[in-house]
């Protein structure tokens, strides 16, 4: 028999209305032990379910972020959230096998000269992290041993709301290969890569940009490079 | 006045009865403002949960996803899903430690006894990239034109070859003929874009610039889909 039925006396009517209004309130606040079927359920109009620990401090959120974006975000325990699109979708990277000279310019081989490649407009949150990964490929002809090595240096420029530089310790260096007789250096062909972890920097755009450099007056040929970066 | 006040009329307690089942109608269809304790919201029968953002495009998924396959994806601008346990457990890696001599026709791509490092079956989703790192320690025989170079080759539904641009390498050159061996750690990180969805085999391939002249060990590789 229906709860509207005319047939039920007033107070039966009573108390079901009273179980109903509990119940209502109760489900409308609680969802526990529920199941959600094929249709599914859809969160919107910034709506969020945020996962809480023990003490009470959200840990996931599900919706809309602190930064204004959409998805899901695992926030740590300074309140930090970092989305999770920024560990699937962060990452950008670019390569050239265009040949380039470069020669020694400076007698601190640390002051690197800006070769590139180049990431541009590159959105750094609020964690502050920056990964880059820097791989490249350098030949350098036979020299004497007089002068400055021929070495290969390679690091990053970090221009944004701060900027960073390789003589922040940005920098790898790949320095003498092997020498003939005491009197002279041998040529040289390197492949190889580093990899940066770069932390507080301010959240903003950045502009990320690979650096080379050698000995003064001396001149190495750079075949290929590469660069890769993500943050979190 | 409460809706159980016994001073209704028959007729006002039914027109509150059916607003009262129109608002339970309402409720199972609107989680605003809900707590999930203990118990907790088990996602079944293909169930799931999105969020859409303000253009009404859904950014994440859980419970059956846009690949078939249940969990977590979120979703980018182009409409590429990439499922979490891609980036939690879709890392593949391999290494071998042994010392091996690279005995291969100079300048000519090819394997060691021990082919590898090699990962197979690796599923590059709808985003068709991977990111890969791969290097050796590599010793070049004394004398002059000495190179030992360590390659990726990649196969499956688009194949890419090992290149001298793309390989970690040591070696040395020069007028000399006594130029002593190097030894060095050398390795290469790059990123693979375009490749057509599905399985994957990267396998490092090795390079001399002299026949059968240069060493080889502790060839590691690392392959991350994404």
């Amino acid at each position: 028999v229906a709860l509207a039925s005319p047939h039920f006396e007033q107070s039966d009517i009573m108390r079901r209305l009273r179980a109903i209004d509990k119940q209502a309130e109760t489900n409308a606040r609680y969802a526990q032990g529920a199941t959600i079927g094929a249709g599914g359920t859809t969160i919107k109009d910034d709506g969020a379910v945020v996962v809480v620990n023990q003490n009470g401090t959200a840990v996931v959120r599900l919706g809309r972020l602190s930064d204004g974006s959409y998805g899901a975000a695992a926030i740590n325990s300074q309140g930090i959230e970092v989305p999770l699109s920024k560990l699937f979708f962060s990452e950008r990277s670019v390569r050239t096998e265009t040949n380039i000279s470069v020669t020694g310019d400076n007698a601190d081989p640390r002051i690197m000269q800006r070769t590139g490649p180049t990431i541009e407009a590159y959105e750094v949150g609020q964690s502050g992290k920056l990964r880059v990964d820097l791989s490249a490929v350098f030949t350098r002809p036979e020299v004497p041993l007089t002068g400055q090595a021929p070495a290969f240096y390679f690091g990053v420029y970090v221009d944004g709301p701060v900027n960073r530089t390789p003589l922040d310790d940005w920098l790898i260096s790949v320095q003498n290969i092997t020498m003939i007789n005491g009197t002279s250096q041998a040529g040289a062909t390197v492949g190889t890569s580093a990899t940066f972890f770069l932390e507080d920097l301010p959240s903003g755009t950045y502009s990320i940009q690979m650096a080379l450099q050698t000995g003064q007056g001396r001149t190495i040929t750079v075949t290929s490079r590469e660069m890769i970066v993500r943050t979190y | 006045v409460a809706l159980s006040d016994p001073f209704f009329s028959p007729g006002d307690v039914m027109r509150r009865l059916s607003a009262i089942e129109a608002q339970q109608r309402v409720s199972t269809r609107s989680l605003s403002g809900t707590t999930i304790a203990s118990g907790g919201i088990l996602l079944k029968d293909d169930g799931t949960i999105r969020v859409v953002d303000p253009q009404g495009d859904v950014v994440l998924t859980i419970g059956k996803l846009p690949s078939g396959d249940y969990g977590l994806s979120a979703t980018n601008s182009a409409g590429q899903s990439v499922d979490l346990s891609t980036i939690a457990f879709g890392e593949y890696s391999d290494f071998i430690p042994d010392q091996h001599t690279v005995n291969l026709s100079a300048n000519t791509w090819g394997d060691l006894p021990t082919i590898g490092p090699r990962v197979q079956n690796v599923e590059v989703g709808n985003t068709g990239k991977v990111r890969v790192q791969w290097g050796a320690t590599l010793v070049t025989g004394a004398g002059t034109n000495q190179l030992v170079r360590v390659g990726l080759d990649i196969t499956g539904p688009t194949s890419v070859g090992p290149s001298t641009s793309r390989a970690a390498q040591a070696g040395h050159s020069s007028s000399g003929t006594t130029t002593a061996g190097i030894t060095a750690s050398m390795s290469f990180i790059s990123v693979f874009t375009g490749l057509t969805p599905g399985l994957y085999t990267f396998t490092c391939k090795y390079m001399t610039a002299v026949t059968n002249n240069g060493q080889v060990y502790n060839r590691f590789l690392i392959v991350q889909p994404y």
